[in-house]
């Protein structure tokens, strides 16, 4: 099958790109929120 | 204290999850062997398979959740909650999905896409997720939020069993299960069923870990809402006491 590594690496870095994307998302605003949330009971 | 002890928890519970993943890859990219008639393309099989299994996981535990919410004696809001990270977190391994399966039904197929019965059923219920999503965010009380998403989360649950028998129903392009056919004959062997099952079982710990900090997301937000909301009815308060004075 001619070229099946270029498949194989644009599956599995669509979906490292994706997920990493995510997770540094969520944890980015998680960080954000609760420091806001700090910031707001502090004041 | 104990939420250093949760951070150390939750450090550790990540580290496992990256080096389960990693492991997953290394016999995924590197030590399963090329399949005699795929080649190497069929590595996006120990992808594919982990992450619409991820998907029916994630929709299953929205359905429960919603359950949970609509049944007044175990009502909470934390199952509201966990109801939406988990379709969150369903959506992107069922985009993930339809990726990683057009991208490789073109070098076995000859195309990236075909209105095939498996790959519809998918695509819709990709779409009925974004739809709860979308709903999730429609201005609304908790409550009215909460009965309105349980019971389409329920309605989009049923294209669950759909997608998975679809290809028993309708015989189309797609194959069969590789293990969860009706005949229960499992046609994978050796170090490539090793490894799908390790990757199956990788991906299972993935999404407990984003699930977990999802909901802990969610439960932030919300406690952001209800502050900001506080702090509008103390604003109109005192500007509706200077009007009065």
């Amino acid at each position: 099958m001619p070229h099946a590594w270029n498949y194989v690496g644009v599956g599995y870095g669509v979906a490292l790109v994706v997920l990493a994307t995510y997770v540094t998302w969520m944890l980015r605003r998680t960080r954000r929120l609760r420091k806001t949330l700090a910031r707001d009971s502090d004041g | 204290m104990t939420s250093g002890l949760q951070g150390l928890r939750r450090y550790w519970f990540g580290a496992t999850v990256t080096v389960a993943l990693g492991i997953a890859a290394l016999f995924a990219l590197v030590i399963s062997p090329p399949d005699a008639d795929q080649g190497d393309v069929v590595r996006l099989l120990y992808l594919h398979v982990p992450t619409i299994w991820v998907a029916y996981l994630a929709f299953f535990v929205t359905g429960v959740a919603s359950i949970l919410w609509l049944v007044p004696r175990t009502r909470r809001t934390e199952w509201d909650l966990l109801a939406g990270a988990s379709a969150e977190v369903g959506v992107i391994f069922t985009g993930i999905t339809l990726v990683v399966g057009s991208v490789w039904g073109r070098p076995t197929w000859g195309t990236y896409w075909v209105w095939d019965a498996r790959l519809t059923s998918t695509a819709i219920l990709f779409f009925l997720y974004l739809g709860y999503l979308a709903l999730r965010r429609t201005g609304a009380t908790a409550d009215e939020r909460g009965k309105r998403c349980a019971i389409a989360g329920l309605i989009a649950f049923a294209d669950v069993p759909i997608v998975h028998l679809s290809v028993t129903w309708w015989q189309t392009l797609h194959q069969n299960g590789t293990v969860f056919n009706p005949k229960l004959e499992v046609t994978i062997h050796g170090s490539m069923a090793f490894t799908l099952v390790w990757s199956v079982a990788a991906f299972t710990l993935f999404y407990v870990y984003l699930m977990l900090r999802r909901l802990q997301l969610a439960e932030l937000e919300e406690g952001l809402e209800e502050r900001e909301l506080e702090l509008a009815i103390a604003e109109r308060q005192r500007v509706e006491e200077m009007v009065t004075v």
